[in-house]
């Protein structure tokens, strides 16, 4: 979950009271407003795309995650889903001060019904140049396979 | 095998989808150093060109014969005026690169010790 204020605090800047207010307004909905709801609005506008890819022996989703630490990354996978929760904090190094700001932190919470079923004990991830890549194996049966095709002789009536 | 190729979410042009972009960047500034941060995710530390080019830091990727349009749009940085422009140094971890500039001694603010009677 995105906290701005703490953020904020993080860069040397003071809260302003209206950020305050803000909290407050949050604390009070937090009281009535259900987790999976909230957790929702409060989804960072930019999502990281996730790509797709059948191999045909396999799926193959990518995203990209730069800067994020392998502690916060959880995948779990079972034979027909994939969730992928991942989070970016920026923190300043000591004696540093923030001159300019593009880079956000984030927060990413994907959950993807597969397409197949797949062997979710042979499900692999990577990470690699601020990518990361899950391939998860089809299971046997939803693995394609070559029919052969036979030709019928025809009897040819005398 | 053919590769099917489609994207979860509404927008994608390919497998690598999130490519070329235009990288963000953080600029961070210390007594002795400017630190300039930029996201680079799935950018390799040999494609990757980093210079000073007309007096401004210059950050973009060489095309290859798999990617002859370039994988990123180039960002280029004004200098600030108190940079030592040949001590530079630059670090690509995890699809993130920090270009660090040290500044000029002369520029780096000091304690002047005051003499009193």
């Amino acid at each position: 979950m995105l906290s701005h204020a703490p953020e904020l605090a993080l860069y040397g800047l003071s809260a302003p009271h209206t950020l305050r207010s803000l909290a407050q307004l949050r604390d009070d909905i937090d009281r009535f407003w259900p987790l999976p709801a909230r957790a929702r609005a409060e989804e960072p506008s930019v999502q990281p795309r996730l790509a797709f890819t059948d191999t045909g022996d396999a799926l193959e989703y990518s995203v990209a995650l730069p800067g994020c630490a392998l502690e916060q990354m959880e995948i779990t996978a079972t034979e027909d889903s994939l969730s992928i929760a991942a989070r970016r904090d920026l923190t300043l190094p000591d004696g540093f001060a923030l001159r300019s700001r593009e880079r956000r932190a984030w927060a990413l919470s994907r959950h993807i019904d597969l397409p197949c079923k797949v062997s979710a004990d042979d499900v692999q991830a990577t990470y690699a140049q601020g990518v990361l890549s899950v391939r998860l194996p089809k299971a046997p049966e939803a693995k394609p396979r070559r029919i052969e095709v036979r030709g019928v002789t025809q009897e040819v009536a005398s | 095998m053919s590769t099917v190729q489609t994207d979860v979410s509404s927008k994608s042009n390919g497998k690598r989808s999130f490519m070329p972009f235009s990288p963000a960047a953080d600029v961070l500034e210390s007594a002795e150093q400017y630190l300039f941060v930029l996201d680079l995710p799935g950018v390799s530390k040999d494609e990757l060109v980093v210079q000073i080019l007309d007096g401004k830091l210059s950050v973009s990727t060489e095309p290859d014969a798999a990617h002859p349009e370039p994988k990123i749009r180039q960002r280029r940085f004004e200098l600030p005026a108190d940079v030592d422009a040949e001590a530079i140094s630059a670090e690509l971890e995890n699809g993130v690169l920090t270009v660090s500039l040290t500044k000029r001694p002369s520029a780096r603010p000091r304690k002047i010790a005051i003499n009193g009677s």
